[in-house]
């Protein structure tokens, strides 16, 4: 079985871009549009990674990573920031918060690839 | 350079790298060479706040920059304005970093409709551009804190530059 990946972003454009990138990589793809709903995604359990989004209404990208974080069934989940934001101050932030990757759009797929595949030992 | 310049500097640059990246090459012309029928009908509005600066970024393009630039087809022109004018501020944003500007962006929102233009507060000039077809205009509202000079290069150490990836 093919391992999921839960892809947040409030642009459905770059969601979908993703999406298939990593479809055509063979992974399964879940999606979110904010941190809220990629934390509801994420209890319903199953997910090994996530693809995560800075800048989003209701809970940002970095509000969400060290919401989960908190809670001990992810403690270890990889997340990957994918944002326009390239501010040390903020990589720094994920960094101490426990993120395992940045990137800055508009991104290159195959860079994506390697790096998901990378963390997930594939 | 004055602090008006190396705005405009960041701005025509970001806006040309931004479309380069998605294989559309832009060229810099003057509003006034823009066809008289532009059909600029699709615009991205961010808001930014910082210390040292304030203000709006606009993006307005006719259909074809658009639908070239959309990196899927069933994608709508709304949400990729959207985006395009996110990852647009952000390049800016990025660049006036290494003038010791920190900036905060908002969300964007979008406006479709002909002959767009914003009203402000001062008389506002659009970076325009053409390509195959098509017309990109960026109008980008700046009020600069007094004292603030955008001349003065800062290090920065550990910023992540557009489409690069780095693993910790």
């Amino acid at each position: 079985m093919s391992k999921k990946i839960l892809v947040v972003d409030d642009s459905v454009t770059v969601r979908q871009q993703v999406g298939m990138a990593l479809q055509q990589a063979g992974y399964t793809v879940l999606e979110a549009g904010d941190g809220v709903e990629g934390l509801q995604v994420l209890d319903k359990g199953g997910v090994s990674m996530v693809i995560c989004d800075v800048n989003m209404p209701r809970m940002s990208g970095l509000d969400m990573l060290e919401n989960l974080r908190r809670d001990p069934r992810h403690a270890a989940l990889p997340v990957v920031m994918l944002t326009t934001e390239g501010h040390p101050g903020l990589v720094d932030r994920a960094k101490k918060a426990g993120a395992k990757g940045w990137i800055v759009k508009p991104f290159k797929a195959e860079l994506m690839i390697a790096a998901v595949g990378k963390l997930l030992g594939a | 350079m004055t602090n008006q310049e190396v705005v405009e500097a960041a701005v025509n640059d970001s806006c040309l790298s931004l479309f380069q990246d998605y294989a559309l090459p832009l060229r810099r012309t003057h509003v006034q060479e823009l066809p008289a029928d532009s059909q600029l009908l699709y615009c991205g509005v961010v808001g930014y706040s910082g210390e040292q600066m304030r203000g709006t970024l606009l993006l307005a393009t006719s259909r074809e920059p658009l639908g070239r630039t959309s990196p899927t087809t069933d994608a709508s022109l709304r949400e990729w304005i959207a985006e395009l004018s996110n990852q647009l501020l952000g390049r800016i944003k990025n660049k006036l970093l290494a003038r010791g500007v920190t900036l905060h962006l908002s969300t964007p929102i979008v406006l479709r409709g002909q002959h767009l233009a914003p009203l402000s507060r001062t008389e506002l000039i659009p970076f325009a551009f053409v390509c195959d077809g098509g017309q990109v205009c960026v109008w980008f509202d700046a009020e600069i804190s007094a004292g603030v000079d955008l001349n003065t290069v800062v290090e920065t150490t550990g910023l992540i530059e557009e489409g690069t990836s780095t693993l910790f």
